[in-house]
Order: structure tokens, then C-alpha cells, then sequence
């Protein structure tokens, strides 16, 4: 019953096989081909099969931990004509993707079409109702356009998604089942334009995530694999195979969070302050209960705003060349003083395949400074031991429940997410819960976050 | 002498509207590009000072109220801020010949800008609050006599709907509760005035202060150093006073909790560098009300607390303020319109439940310091 991480940086793919124990029985690394996921992957997995006989039969879980599909974003490369649709009261002047950069624009060829309707902060629906007449008319009349894929968003969707739903049914009814759509609120919480930015992007990698999965299978295929295929999200959870089908987007910053993840594994340190050197940034963050930090504001992709999770991270490039002077320990020390708490500074751990000069010289007078062995593979063992997490992040309405049992739905809500995304049941506990109030009025909204973290259930028995 | 707003005005009045904000009263971004848009269609805005303007004019406030976080989630197209002012014309049976702010600080200084745009009327260069404060009779156009009736309310799906009362405590109360139906956000058109009056009772020229010292931040190219230096600069010369620092350091002890549906709380921040040891308590209940450092309090509204981000300079919301963040405080004194008697009544920090008299900051701060290097004395 064996696990197989692979890590896919810019520079080098990293494959770990470990056991249900956490051991490590197999490790290889290759370099990655700039054009392709696969190459990389391919070359590593025969590295392992002939390190271990037959470890091809004893592995049930491959999980991928890559940035390559926020980099495509990053890059216009290979996206889908998406189409925005908006479900909202008045008709708003601002544009989506307001601000974002022309390449990803045209990239994109992005349209937006308006449709009535949305819903109040208490989710009950506005008072005019979506027309179908309408949106049929213009998805007919933008035929020749030739959009591959949808993106909708209602306003207070995070509150109540039936419109979102009925629009998406609208769009397979008229123009059939093959065209992928992002519903917004399955991606984020209250602000429209967020929600919206983050909607579109994801819906631009969906033809590029169907292609990528199905040849990875083919691979695993032709490689004897029989197994689970997941990856890995934002906060270095696993998100299935289904999941990443439907939110690719999810897995931008998985790659960082996977070498904290792994640095936390490595020293058995579940609150440290980690430091990741890799060929082209020093990156500092901070692991609290296991994870990354959590960013909150100002989160953006490709200079767009969105609002998906991403962890909180101080990155200082450096451009390839790494040189080791009183300057480079200067910005370090300041970046890693940044996520110090209050008393009792965390100790610090220095992972990442170029950290070695970094960690030698680094001295830092209030806290343990470790390098672990394993600091080049510390991402990849973190693809490898990537638990199953859920969560709920919306704006309830305290009418029928009072406070108590509302954050309790919302936390039961996150544990059923968890267990659905795979997670044995007894293992998922609530990790964080949170509650925040609206300003400026007296109200009976309350946005609560929540999310709970459980272990992997492992297929048992050999062949599926 | 007129100016006239253009798109790169309005960058400038929003980035000084978040200091004006004191930490509430909303991130203006959705009406900074809708106002542009309108500015890039329709020509720029005229902005007059209210002494311009003929003594018969009539004048109309334009904001918005609600939850800024409803605000981000509904989306506006601009109308139901026409709409509030046509109702408002309706009422009264006149035309605007300008329009005005109820409140520079936050969002609220955007909506007359967008409406003035989209109707070609003027604004004049005032306001009620010369920063953000949570309710309508906080103003000194309550203060010094100015019914806020008729207030007309209107929502993003062209409901409407008109208040009238001769108390302006009673307007906020029943507005309040009829915004929190229509939906959490709406436009607002209310107290109407003549410009004789506006004259009198309006804190004049905080358009153009908001965008001055906007700019000079912005050219400070996020280095907080230069934004206190640039922003002191602005306001030393202005009704404002000089700005001073209290702390720079870490957020931490965050909490934020609701009390009677008010966004409350407090943090601490914990020096660092040349404040090493220090540490300052705030207490916020939509804007920052208070600054302490042990028992002993150092400033309260109605000066103005700013939290800056150490590594922007650039203010920071209530509701976007994160434990751990590096942050300096620092505190504007406030115009001096704001320490009359009658303002007192309503803005002194016993309405906030915060404290029981007021001592304008820079004098609390010259005590503090006595004479210290980062606490100016100021006479």
C-alpha cells in the first residue's frame, strides 16, 4: 500500500514512493521539459520502477503537485474562449478582468453577457426572475464565436447558488453537455468581481486540464499504475481527481505549500517558520497546526484579483543567480521577522533543492535554525503525505439557528466535504473556524469559514 | 476657480479617501472605475468651491449607505445614485444645481463624483465629516441646523423609497432599517440646502485636500517613510494638522467581534525597531475609535487613527487587518469644525461609549512625548 508523490517544478520533476508508515522506498529526479507535464513525469516513473521491483503493483495513490497549470495562465498559453455570464440586479460598467494584463485577454477573447436576476444577502431571489428566452437568444446569436467554456456568477451565490444552477442547467439544455462551466460559488466567497475573475480563469484551463489528465492516465496506463490520481490544492491538501477535473484553478500555489508541508513532515514541527530556496525565489511563509498560512486580502493572479485561498507567502527572487551575502541574510531575516508571533519565536526551516548556502549561513539568535536531510525532496514528500481537507467559507443567516448552531452546521458542512473528497470519517477533525461580521449594519448575516482536515482512505485489495 | 476632476483626479481622491476613511467607511475601488468610465464617456467634472456657487443654489448630498461588503457582492450601475437625486428633485420640486459629499472618507467620497459625471452638474467642494463616521446626523450639517429630510433611499433594482422626518436622529434610525430591506446598499440623496447655507455649515475644500494628499502618496511609490513625509507635508497646511506617529510594530491579539450588529473590537500593535517594548492597544467599531497605551489614552475620535501597511504606507481597512501584519499607526488631528460644542454632541467619543471627554490629540500627544522626538509637540 504504497503512495507515489510527484513534485513538478519549472526546473525538475521529483518523484517519492513512501509507505503507509511514512517511509521513503524510492526517490528520483529528472529535469522538466518547458512544454510538457508528462515528459518530466515519464522520466522519473521509470527511474522508480526500476529502483523497487514491482512497485508499480503496490502503489494506490498518485498525487501531483505542480504549478504547471497556473504557469499556462500566466503564459496565455493553450486557454479556452471563455464567456462570461453575470446574474445581477443593475447591470454593472465594470468590465471582468478589469486590470488584468492585454496577453491574458486576448488569450482569453472574453464575453460577457448580463442576465436579470441574482439574490438578496438573505438568499431570497430578486424580484425579477432569469429569463431563458434571453440568454438562449444570445448563446445562439454568439454560436459562430465558437466559446469553449462558461463561467457564471450571481450576485450572493456564496448565500444561495440557485440562480448560478439554473442558468448552468439553461446552457447544457441549449448547447449540450460539452462545455465545461465554473459555477462561482464554488470557488469563493462574497465579492462579486473576485468571484467572477476566479470563475473565468478556472473555466479558461478547463480544456487544457481534460487533455493533461487523460494523457497522464495513459501514462500510468503504460506504466502499470493502478491508482487513484489526485493533486494537490492552494493550502497543499489533495484534491481529487474529480475536483481538480473541475477546478483546476485550485491548484495554483499548491507547489509552495507542499515544500512547507513537507518541511513541517521533515522536522516533525507542526508551527515553524519555513524558508524555500528554489531556482528562481526565496520564498518565507509560516506553518501553523500543519499548514501554511492562509493570505487574506489582496490575493492576485496574474495581477487580477481573486479570491481564492492561497497561502501567505513573502517571495524574494533572485532571479537564478543565488548569492550569499550580508544583504541577501538582511531581507531573509526581515521577511522571516514578518511571521514571527508575539513571544516564543518559531524555529526555522530551511527547505528547497539550492538552500544549502542559505542555511549555512543564516544565524538567527532566538530560534533553532534547521536544515533537514531530504531539504531537496521536501516538496515532493509533502505531494506524498497530502491529507484531505473540506471547507465551507459562506454568509449564513441567523434566522431559525442561533450563532452556536449555526457555526456548528457550518462545521458539520466542512467534515461532510472532507469525507466526500475522500477522507476516512473518524480521522477529519475541524481544524480552523472562523466567524466575521459585516460593518454597517445591523444584520443577520454572518460570514463563517471553516475547515476540517482528515487522512486519505486508501483503496484496499490489489487490483481494482 | 474651478478644477475640473478627470480619471487621474479620481485615483488621487480615492487613494485619499482611505486615509480620510480611518479604517471604515469602505475600499472605494468598484466606484474609482465606474466614476473613470462615466468621467472617459461623459468629460470630466467641475468641482466647485462653495463659495462659488450663488446663494439660491440648490444643493443635494449623494452617498451611499450599507455594508461595503454588500456593496463588493451587489454591484451598482451608477443609476440608483441618479435616481435617489431625481426623487430628491421630485420631492422638493426643484432642480440640483450641484451636487455634494456627506462624507470624504471611504467610498462615500466617490458617489458625487460618478453622479456628477453621469448628470453633468458640478460638485461642490465639501462635505459633512471631513473623514467617515457611522450614521447621518454625525455631520456638521446636522450639527449647525440642516434637516436631512427628505432622505431618499434607492436600491441596484430601481426601488425607491423617501423618508421624511423633521429629526435627523429619526432619519438614521428608520434609514437604517429600510436600507438593511432593500437589500444591504443603497444610494442616498439627502439634506438638501441652499448654497447659502452649505457655506455656513459644510467643511469646505476636503475634495481637494483628499486628492492632494492622495497624490502625494501615491508618489511616495509605497514606501511608508516617504507617504508620512509626503502626507505630512499635505496636511500641515491644511485643516487638518500635522500627523503623528504612535507606533510602528506587529498586529496582534486581533479580535473582531458584533455588538448590537456593530462591527467591534480592538488589537494591539507591538513595537518594533526604535519602538521596541512598546506596545499601543486600538478600539474599533467600524472606524478606529481609540489608541491606548497602558490605561493611558493617547488619541479618540474624532481625530483620525490610521493604520498604515509597513510595506505599502497605504492604509488598511478594519476588515481587512490580519493578526501578525506590519502596520505603523498614526493619527490626524481632525478639523477643527469637528471640536465645536455641537459637533461634540454627537461625534464626541461618549456617542461611541469610549470615553468620557474629549482632549484633542495633539495635545494628549504633547503630554505623552513631552517633547519626545517621535511625539512633536505642536504650538
Amino acid at each position: 500500500m504504497h503512495r507515489l508523490g510527484i513534485d513538478v517544478d519549472k526546473g525538475s520533476t521529483t518523484a517519492v514512493v513512501m509507505d503507509q508508515h511514512g517511509m521513503i522506498l524510492a526517490l528520483a529526479k529528472e529535469t522538466t521539459a518547458s512544454d510538457s507535464l508528462l515528459k518530466g513525469i515519464g522520466a522519473v516513473l521509470q527511474k522508480i520502477v526500476t529502483q523497487i521491483d514491482h512497485v508499480e503493483t503496490t502503489i494506490r495513490d498518485v498525487i501531483i503537485g505542480t504549478d504547471y497549470f497556473a504557469n499556462a495562465l500566466l503564459e496565455g498559453k493553450q486557454l479556452s474562449k471563455v464567456c462570461s455570464i453575470r446574474i445581477g440586479q443593475a447591470k454593472s460598467t465594470i468590465p471582468p478582468l478589469y486590470g488584468g494584463p492585454m496577453l491574458i485577454h486576448q488569450a482569453l477573447g472574453l464575453a460577457t453577457f448580463h442576465v436579470q436576476g441574482g439574490h438578496e444577502l438573505d438568499g431570497s431571489p430578486t424580484w425579477i426572475e432569469p429569463s431563458k428566452q434571453d440568454l438562449e437568444k444570445y448563446l445562439r446569436s454568439t454560436y459562430h464565436v465558437g466559446f469553449e467554456a462558461f463561467a457564471i456568477t450571481g450576485a450572493f451565490s456564496p448565500v444561495n447558488h440557485s440562480h448560478e444552477k439554473l442558468v448552468a442547467d439553461w446552457i447544457q439544455e441549449i448547447l449540450g453537455d460539452d462545455y465545461p462551466i465554473t459555477i462561482s460559488h464554488e470557488l469563493g466567497s462574497i465579492g462579486f468581481l473576485e468571484r467572477e475573475n476566479s470563475a473565468i480563469l478556472n473555466a479558461a484551463l478547463s480544456k487544457m486540464i481534460i487533455h493533461s489528465l487523460k494523457d497522464l492516465e495513459d501514462l500510468m496506463k503504460l506504466c502499470r499504475i493502478d491508482a487513484n490520481i489526485s493533486f494537490t490544492q492552494n493550502d497543499g491538501s489533495l484534491l481529487s481527481y474529480k475536483s481538480v477535473l473541475r477546478h483546476p484553478i485550485r491548484t495554483f500555489g499548491s507547489r509552495i505549500s507542499n515544500s512547507f508541508r513537507g518541511a513541517s513532515l521533515l522536522t516533525g514541527l507542526h508551527d515553524c517558520v519555513v524558508v524555500d530556496v528554489s531556482h528562481s525565489d526565496v520564498s518565507v511563509g509560516v506553518i501553523e497546526g500543519g499548514f501554511p498560512r492562509e493570505k487574506r486580502r489582496n490575493q492576485k493572479m496574474a495581477g487580477i484579483r481573486v479570491n481564492l485561498q492561497m497561502p501567505d507567502i513573502k517571495r524574494l527572487p533572485h532571479h537564478g543567480q543565488l548569492i550569499v551575502n550580508d544583504e541577501l541574510l538582511d531581507t531573509v531575516y526581515h521577511a522571516i521577522q514578518r511571521f514571527q508571533p508575539r513571544f516564543e519565536p518559531l524555529p526555522i526551516v530551511f527547505v528547497g533543492e539550492e538552500s544549502a548556502p542559505l542555511a549555512a549561513a543564516f544565524k538567527y539568535p532566538w530560534a533553532d535554525v534547521l536544515h533537514p536531510t531530504h531539504y531537496e525532496n521536501a516538496s515532493a514528500i509533502g505531494t506524498c503525505i497530502a491529507p484531505v481537507s473540506g471547507s465551507v467559507d459562506r454568509i449564513y443567516w441567523l434566522e431559525d439557528m442561533n450563532r452556536e448552531e449555526t457555526i456548528h452546521l457550518a462545521k458539520v458542512e466542512a467534515i461532510q466535504a472532507a469525507i466526500h473528497a475522500g477522507a476516512i470519517p473518524e480521522t477529519v477533525f475541524v481544524q480552523t473556524a472562523e466567524t466575521i461580521p459585516l460593518s454597517y449594519m445591523p444584520t443577520k448575516a454572518l460570514r463563517i469559514k471553516v475547515k476540517a482536515i482528515g487522512s486519505l482512505l486508501t483503496r484496499t485489495g490489489s487490483v481494482r | 476657480m474651478t478644477t475640473s476632476i478627470d480619471e487621474r483626479f479620481v485615483d488621487s481622491l480615492a487613494c485619499g479617501a482611505m486615509f480620510l476613511g480611518s479604517g471604515g467607511a469602505g475600499d472605494p475601488a468598484l466606484l474609482q472605475i465606474m466614476a473613470k468610465q462615466a468621467i472617459r464617456e461623459f468629460g470630466p467634472v467641475r468641482l466647485v468651491s462653495p463659495f462659488e456657487l450663488r446663494d439660491e443654489d440648490w444643493v443635494v448630498t449623494i452617498a451611499l449607505m450599507g455594508s461595503p461588503a454588500i456593496h463588493y457582492e451587489k454591484m451598482m450601475s451608477g443609476h440608483e445614485m441618479i435616481t435617489s437625486l431625481r426623487e430628491m428633485e421630485k420631492e422638493e420640486r426643484r432642480k440640483a444645481q450641484a451636487i455634494t459629499a456627506l462624507e470624504i472618507g471611504g467610498l462615500n467620497a466617490l458617489p458625487p463624483v460618478l453622479t456628477a459625471a453621469l448628470t453633468n452638474l458640478p460638485i461642490v467642494d465639501c462635505d459633512g465629516m471631513g473623514r467617515a463616521f457611522p450614521e447621518l446626523q454625525m455631520t456638521t450639517y446636522h450639527a449647525f441646523g440642516v434637516q436631512a429630510s427628505p432622505l431618499v433611499l434607492c436600491a441596484s433594482n430601481g426601488y425607491s423609497e423617501k423618508i421624511i422626518s423633521p429629526s435627523n436622529f429619526e432619519i438614521e434610525k428608520i434609514g437604517r432599517v429600510s436600507m438593511t430591506k432593500m437589500g444591504g446598499s443603497v444610494a442616498t440623496a439627502s439634506f438638501p440646502m441652499k448654497a447659502k447655507m452649505l457655506q455656513e455649515v459644510g467643511i469646505p475644500h476636503t475634495f481637494l485636500l483628499s486628492q492632494r494628499i492622495g497624490e502625494a502618496v501615491l508618489h511616495a511609490g509605497a514606501d511608508v517613510h516617504r507617504v508620512f513625509t509626503n502626507l505630512s507635508r499635505e496636511l500641515q497646511n491644511s485643516i487638518y494638522g500635522r500627523p503623528f506617529k504612535l507606533i510602528e510594530g506587529k498586529v496582534v491579539e486581533l479580535q473582531r467581534y458584533l455588538k448590537n450588529g456593530l462591527l467591534r473590537g480592538e488589537f494591539f500593535v507591538e513595537g518594533t525597531g526604535f519602538y521596541h517594548s512598546e506596545q499601543i492597544e486600538i478600539q474599533f467599531q467600524s472606524e478606529y475609535l481609540l489608541a491606548k497605551k497602558g490605561e493611558r489614552i493617547l488619541t479618540t475620535v474624532p481625530d483620525l487613527i490610521c493604520v498604515l501597511d509597513a510595506g505599502t504606507g497605504l492604509p488598511v481597512l478594519i476588515e481587512d487587518l490580519e493578526s501578525h501584519m506590519n502596520v505603523w499607526v498614526i493619527v490626524i488631528p481632525c478639523p477643527i469644525v469637528l471640536r465645536h460644542s455641537k459637533m461634540m454632541d454627537v461625534i464626541g467619543p461618549w456617542n461611541f461609549g469610549i470615553s468620557d471627554s474629549y482632549t484633542p490629540a495633539e495635545h494628549l500627544l504633547a503630554e505623552e512625548g513631552n517633547g519626545d522626538s517621535h511625539a512633536p509637540v505642536r504650538y
